[in-house]
């Protein structure tokens, strides 16, 4: 891959608190898109409704451009963000191997079933329950991921700023 | 397998109950907040943003929590109590860290950096310098943005209120060591650029990635960084002088500093600095550099970066109209070389202090000889260590804090 993996020795500790906030963002997000599909289905009154249900289509939008990309050509791939990185670093276990196909096209079906149902969210209709759930499976997966992928890394205030 | 809970109303209770505990472990933190201050450089301020902060989170919490009460998918509610704990946590973490953190940081290198921004005409740029394994700079409020991100109204209060507030991180051999200093006027180059300048955006945009850790081979993106490592050095050279190369070259070979994909080659980098010396009569200081030989490649060349020469002639447009170019003045540097010869304070002017503190310290040193000659010259420059410190920290209260008393008595007495 024509990237150049900087190693977490070679990172400053102002870029290790950018990396870990970005990630806390991106998993905020994430967590909102959830939410956005479980007040949907109590039909809440919340006033943050339509701020997560637009966090959910943005967080599908931008996974589905990324893996239709990565799905296009992984060797070349310029990481336009850093929720890119991230699905990158997933699909091939931290650039250790190619991209892992079945989950790529895995990946692929769950944000594209995740855009419609968040369109249909935001447009008041009903979507169909095994959209729903396939929404909530990906969206799901894609949170524990993170989490395992950087769980080395998910300790920037305990003591120490260099990764364990 | 998520674990499962029979009792819905139970399960909401416990969930709530760890949340607003450690709710509560903040609402302790602000109390002692303001109790006991933070110590160092805009502390009022950054007081101001992690408290409101913590007064914003209390007021949102509960309708966070009704949100959790609301869902009937218990997997739901379990996920998202875990990070809104775990975002509060780190919170807590960061709270910590910067309390204890500014305790280690010496006022003066504060003063430092307060004088440099108000002498370049920016004393409204806010900083707090904490302990780090590297010099580097990065935007707390940015970072709180993120980390708030379901917590709408404590965005809202940072945009607004706190869109910049810059985290130097800083090694304790720096910190310690005042000779060192000037090597913030790096840092400070950055602070500039992104928040007051955007002369390096106009060409290049800032890669969208701002600190990455996986480094495209974008050559556009490459410019960028690399036009802004040239930038800050060249508002470093010039607004501190010549000390900056000297403690940039007597830090080089300990690898203290950091050498990434997104930094120039150190052989580029002292080549522009070298150019920069020469053009301002430091001759030595110039072929001190040059004499280096440092043979690392960057991803791309300088020659390539086209309108870094463009950059540079604004930047230092900038910088003159501020009038803050470091000029060495004769008398004033002989004034202050025959005081620290003596180890006495000079506090007229820090970049002058500083740049003759170095010759000086040199010389002294180059002196000594015989007889436990290294403890001596230890002893020597842990001496100048205080000089250099008492010398700032009373330089400081002349230019800044004793005008703003006399000008407090005065309109008093009237």
């Amino acid at each position: 891959m024509k990237a150049y993996h900087i190693q977490p020795n070679e990172m400053t500790p102002a870029a290790l608190f950018e990396d870990f906030h970005k990630r806390a963002w991106l998993r905020n997000r994430i967590s909102n898109a959830l939410m956005a599909i479980a007040l949907f289905e109590v039909e809440s009154k919340s006033g943050n409704l339509s701020k997560y249900v637009n966090d959910g289509l943005a967080v599908s939008d931008d996974c589905s451009t990324i893996l239709e990309q990565i799905a296009q050509n992984h060797v070349d791939y310029q990481y336009p963000d850093y929720t890119a990185k991230v699905l990158m670093d997933i699909l091939t276990n931290r650039l250790v191997q190619e991209p892992d196909r079945s989950k790529l096209d895995r990946y692929r079906e769950g944000f594209s079933a995740a855009q419609k149902v968040f369109e249909m969210i935001q447009k008041q209709e009903q979507p169909d329950e095994e959209m729903v759930e396939k929404t909530k499976q990906v969206i799901e997966e894609i949170d524990s991921e993170i989490e395992s992928t950087y769980a080395s890394e998910e300790n920037l205030y305990r003591g120490s700023f260099i990764p364990r | 397998m998520a674990p499962s809970y029979q009792d819905k109303s139970n399960l909401d209770e416990i969930i709530f109950s760890r949340v607003r505990a450690v709710v509560l472990n903040l609402v302790n933190t602000k109390e002692r907040i303001d109790k006991e201050g933070i110590k160092g450089d805009s502390g009022d301020n950054l007081k101001r943003l992690l408290s409101q902060t913590i007064e914003i989170v209390e007021q949102q919490i509960e309708s966070v929590l009704d949100e959790i009460g609301e869902i009937k998918r218990e997997d739901v509610k379990i996920r998202r109590s875990s990070r809104i704990h775990r975002v509060l946590e780190e919170f807590l973490y960061l709270l910590d860290l910067v309390q204890s953190g500014t305790q280690q940081i010496q006022t003066e290198l504060g003063y430092l950096v307060r004088t440099a921004l108000k002498e370049l005409q920016h004393s409204d740029i806010k900083i707090l310098i904490i302990p780090g394994s590297s010099l580097s700079t990065t935007n707390l409020s940015i970072g709180l943005e993120n980390l708030f991100e379901f917590f709408t109204d404590v965005r809202s209060f940072i945009q607004s209120d706190f869109p910049f507030y810059w985290i130097i991180y800083a090694p304790p051999s720096f910190t310690r060591a005042p000779l060192n200093w000037p090597l913030i006027g790096h840092e400070i180059g950055h602070m500039l650029e992104r928040q007051k300048w955007n002369l390096v955006k106009d060409y290049y945009p800032y890669p969208i990635v701002s600190s990455p850790v996986r480094l495209p081979y974008s050559t556009r993106d490459t410019k960028s960084y690399y036009a802004q490592e040239f930038q800050a050095d060249f508002v470093a050279l010039t607004y501190f002088g010549p000390i900056f190369a000297r403690r940039l070259l007597a830090i080089y070979y300990t690898r203290e500093l950091v050498i990434s994909p997104t930094h120039p080659s150190w052989t580029e980098r002292f080549g522009a600095i070298a150019q920069k010396l020469e053009e301002t009569g430091f001759v030595t200081e110039a072929s001190d550099l040059k004499a280096v030989s440092v043979e690392e490649s960057s991803l791309i060349s300088r020659d390539r970066i086209e309108h870094l020469s463009e950059i540079i002639v604004k930047t230092a447009e900038i910088l003159g109209q501020a009038n803050c170019d470091y000029n060495p003045n004769d008398i004033e540097e002989k004034k202050a070389a025959s005081r620290l010869e003596r180890l006495a304070l000079y506090t007229k002017d820090m970049r002058t202090l500083l740049n003759v503190a170095d010759k000086v310290l040199r010389k002294k040193k180059a002196s000594i000889s015989g007889t436990n000659a290294e403890s001596r010259k230890r002893d020597l420059e842990s001496d100048f260590d205080y000089i250099l410190r008492d010398s700032i920290r009373l330089s400081y209260v002349k230019q800044f804090v004793q005008p703003a008393m006399d000008l407090d008595r005065n309109s008093t007495s009237s």
